[in-house]
């Protein structure tokens, strides 16, 4: 399965909505296909997205699925260096919070 | 008050060297702001020969910020030369000053991205930019995203952290001969020192709080989206992108080099009442003198 972010983000709104309507259309997905089969997120043509957006979707998708599930069957895509690298600053900054905190996954 | 006014004689060329001792200087005039006196003390840049978005975004958010509380202020602007008169139009910094028609934002020639003020999260204005140097010269689609993402990084905590009554005030402009875009974005809230400190009481200085927030990963998280990720992003960008990265907040300063903190201070005289952000991207190639 595969989810276009560009179709859904509005960069005029608010990071928290935008984030969490990404995070729930990709649980959606999660709990729609088989638990061995993954969905890709593709953020080609997203475009401004800093680190509070992707914070916002990491963390949407870890609440419910769990750090494993979101590290092994999400597929994240981009078509932009600039995307890979905040997305990566924030999915490390998850990790470390979560080591921190104990590993819920 | 001083009996006479601040006075500027040296150039404010975005060099943190200059805005310090800008801020300095003009340290009575922020100490009648916090004061709440109604006349303050006024601002003389006859001798001043250039001026750049850094000092222009400082000079517009005390100058809104003064309006909006009712402190009247006067500000002396330059006299020349000619290069700096325009950039003085072009910028938005006469018009602001002094009610004369805004300048038109997009004009083909223009290296600069005028005043503009952000009231809230971004929303879309960092295409400003990219539209600023995209008149200017090939733009890639990596770079042009660095800048947008550079800006937005900020402006978001602004908004999330500064409760700054003025919003942000952002000004930029692009140096072809260097291939880099210089942007200042400032505004007048919660400090980056007080807000990181409240939250996390064992920081011991200013400077030190300065210096965690450029390393990343430190944040009062006043909000679910906060991971403290925004500066220390922006940092790595202008590391990639051979620029350059220096802010100043409440009494604390602190510069960049690849992307690890430099230099921080805090100097004893003054204390700007807001954070200002001043970040440099060499987006494009630096014009070379051509050889005959």
């Amino acid at each position: 399965m595969l989810i276009e972010v560009s179709t859904i983000y509005d960069p005029t709104q608010p990071v928290e909505t935008i984030g969490m309507a990404v995070a729930n259309r990709i649980v959606d997905a999660l709990q729609s296909v088989p638990q061995d089969e993954s969905v890709r997120v593709s953020l080609a043509g997203v475009r401004g997205a800093g680190s509070s957006f992707y914070n916002v979707m990491l963390r949407g998708v870890e609440k419910w699925v769990g750090m494993q599930a979101l590290e092994t069957r999400v597929r994240f895509e981009f078509d932009l260096k600039p995307q890979e690298f905040v997305f990566g600053q924030s999915l490390r900054a998850l990790r470390a919070e979560r080591r921190s905190s104990g590993s819920r996954s | 008050m001083l009996d006479g006014p601040c006075i500027i004689d040296f150039n404010l060329d975005d060099t943190p060297s200059s805005m310090v001792a800008f801020l300095s200087r003009i340290s009575p005039i922020l100490r009648d702001m916090d004061a709440g006196l109604p006349v303050l003390t006024e601002l003389d840049l006859r001798r001043c020969k250039f001026l750049g978005p850094s000092a222009v975004s400082l000079i517009a958010s005390i100058h809104r910020h003064a309006s909006m509380r009712g402190q009247a202020w006067k500000v002396q602007m330059p006299e020349g030369p000619a290069k700096l008169l325009a950039f003085c139009e072009f910028s938005g910094l006469g018009s602001l000053l002094h009610g004369t028609a805004a300048p038109p934002s997009e004009h083909p020639d223009s290296e600069t991205a005028p005043l503009f003020f952000i009231q809230g999260p971004p929303a879309g204005e960092a295409e400003r930019l990219v539209r600023l140097v995209a008149r200017h010269t090939e733009l890639s689609e990596n770079n042009a995203e660095y800048l947008r993402i550079g800006f937005n990084e900020i402006v978001q905590n602004v908004a999330d952290h500064g409760r700054s009554p003025v919003g942000c005030v952002a000004c930029a402009r692009f140096v072809a001969s260097r291939g880099q875009v210089v942007v200042a974005i400032v505004d007048r809230g919660v400090g980056i020192p007080t807000k990181l400190r409240s939250s996390h009481p064992e920081i011991p200085t200013a400077a030190e709080a300065m210096r965690r927030v450029l390393m990343g990963g430190w944040s009062s998280k006043s909000r679910p989206n906060n991971a403290g990720q925004g500066i220390s992003n922006l940092a790595q960008f202008s590391r990639m992108l051979r620029g350059g990265l220096w802010i100043i907040s409440e009494s604390a300063w602190i510069t960049t080099r690849d992307g690890e903190p430099l230099r921080a201070g805090e100097p004893r005289g003054w204390r700007f009442a807001g954070t200002a952000v001043f970040f440099t991207l060499g987006v494009a190639e630096p014009l070379r003198p051509s050889v005959p």
